[in-house]
């Protein structure tokens, strides 16, 4: 074996293999790369901020690569909502909301988001990494020089939900206070424009994303929407765009998780048989809530997998 | 930027390649480039944060339509832990220090020893022979592609890593020799 260069140096090798911190890499690459240099999780001073978006891109893709025998059983994950239907175009109807939202009152300085996801997260090779069933609540304060705190607590579990291995409602999972340039504002090399105009170039170059993707864009602005102060400008710029690209449908009205009214809209499943849902509220034209919805065969016989509903104080 | 770094001109721009692309692309190569960082630099941490800026360059350029390439990548990481070595004064006089902290299994003693003469071996040789040894069996790079990270022919790399082979060897068996 001495004589064996190729040998030695195998049995040198770093025990080095792709893991779920890989993983959780490859979802703040795709996230944040447009951004700054990247940094990793545990010491970098953007990284908090990234990780805030990326824990959300994360809960996505870890729907996406998802076995297919190993989606959630329905009797595990949250009811689908259950929209009234209405009449209207979908495009006309969100550019009411858009010019509804511009008038709005300007300003929050509490931001409170309550999500729940499944995922399970299998490695290339198909061996399962992690399963995870999780409510949580999120409350982001705006601090008036840009800093924030965030504080996440464990989220009272849906109807019907196991509680066997979740944490006790209220539970503090995370209390932390991040300085400007922490935030996930402070990391975002643009904020999203107040010009409909502007926002497909801004979701190409801040997000990375194609901007005519509408899962992608409703998947992706949902990181944005639940970790930053939106200004109802920007939200109506939001709203104006989505209403301009294809693949959105109006579903109707539905009552949200937070037991508000909204009206929902929703995209065509992508590759992975999975579609995004929009909720805004009727009364304000704000956006309270995306849905994330594995729909293998018809969209009613869906499951969902992410949720996230928010209010902003 | 390096040329390395630069798109080549005859590269078309295919407009924006399927996201699934870049995240199989991700995934076939991250434990290879992770191997590779961690062999140049003493922090684990440093290889992996080295390793994702690597990914960030090679996200942008598959946003812009660019497809991947294993070897470009493997460039474009050399360049950024030469970089990082530059800033953080972490070129050693000695070669010993190059050589990066790597876990013991504790399976069999005797491979275990060996493991060492091995990695002991590895810190003696010049820096380029340690490279090619490093692309080739750690990092399953063919000879081809390594030749263009290191930035020679086809050529000149086979007989670089022949010689590095055999300098292998015979410092592994002195090593070895010396335990006896």
């Amino acid at each position: 074996m001495l004589d064996n260069a190729e040998e030695l140096m195998r049995l040198a090798a770093p025990r080095i293999s792709y893991d779920m911190h890989a993983e959780a890499q490859l979802a703040r690459i795709t996230a944040s790369a447009t951004h700054s240099p990247h940094r990793s999780p545990a010491t970098g001073p953007r990284s908090r901020a990234v990780a805030a978006l990326a824990a959300f891109v994360l809960a996505v893709i870890t729907i996406s690569i998802t076995t297919v025998n190993s989606q959630p059983a329905s009797a595990t994950t949250p009811s689908l909502l259950q929209p009234q239907p209405v009449s209207g175009n979908t495009g006309t109807a969100l550019k009411q909301y858009a010019s509804l939202r511009r008038v709005a009152e300007d300003s929050y300085e509490r931001l409170v988001v309550h999500t729940w996801s499944t995922g399970t997260l299998v490695d290339p090779k198909g061996a399962t990494i992690s399963q995870s069933v999780e409510p949580s609540v999120r409350t982001i304060i705006f601090e008036p020089n840009g800093s924030e705190r965030h504080t996440t607590v464990a989220g009272q579990p849906f109807p019907g939900q196991d509680h066997a291995g979740l944490r006790e409602p209220g539970t503090v999972l995370l209390d932390e206070h991040l300085s400007p340039e922490e935030t996930l504002a402070g990391v975002l090399r643009e904020p999203i424009p107040t010009d409909a105009s502007n926002v497909a170039t801004w979701l190409e170059r801040t997000l990375s994303i194609d901007p005519k993707d509408a899962n992608a864009v409703i998947r992706q602005t949902t990181g944005v929407l639940i970790s930053t102060n939106v200004v109802p400008a920007q939200e109506g710029a939001l709203l104006d765009y989505l209403a301009d690209i294809p693949g959105l449908q109006l579903l109707g009205t539905v009552q949200d998780r937070n037991g508000r009214e909204g009206v929902a809209f929703a995209t065509e499943p992508d590759s992975d048989s999975n579609y995004q849902v929009l909720i805004v509220s009727p009364d304000s034209g704000e956006i309270v809530g995306t849905e994330t919805v594995h729909a293998p065969a018809t969209r009613s016989d869906g499951t969902v997998t992410y949720y996230a509903s928010w209010i902003r104080r | 930027m390096t040329s390395l770094e630069r798109d080549s001109p005859v590269q078309a721009k295919l407009g924006p390649l399927p996201r699934g692309v870049f995240d199989d692309f991700y995934r076939d190569n991250y434990v290879a480039l992770l191997m590779f960082a961690t062999s140049r630099v003493a922090s684990s941490h440093d290889a992996e944060e080295l390793v994702a800026e690597a990914f960030i360059v090679a996200w942008k350029r598959h946003s812009e339509g660019s497809p991947p390439d294993r070897a470009w990548l493997f460039g474009v990481l050399k360049n950024k832990i030469r970089d990082h070595r530059r800033r953080a004064h972490t070129m050693r006089s000695s070669p010993v220090a190059e050589v990066p902290d790597m876990p013991i299994p504790s399976d069999d003693a005797a491979a275990a020893a060996l493991r060492v003469d091995v990695q002991r071996a590895l810190a003696v040789l010049t820096d380029s022979h340690r490279e090619a040894l490093i692309l080739t069996y750690w990092c399953d790079l063919s000879t081809h592609d390594a030749a263009k990270v290191v930035g020679i022919s086809h050529g000149a790399y086979r007989v670089r890593l022949t010689r590095a082979k055999q300098q292998l060897c015979r410092a592994t068996q002195e090593f070895y020799d010396e335990r006896k």
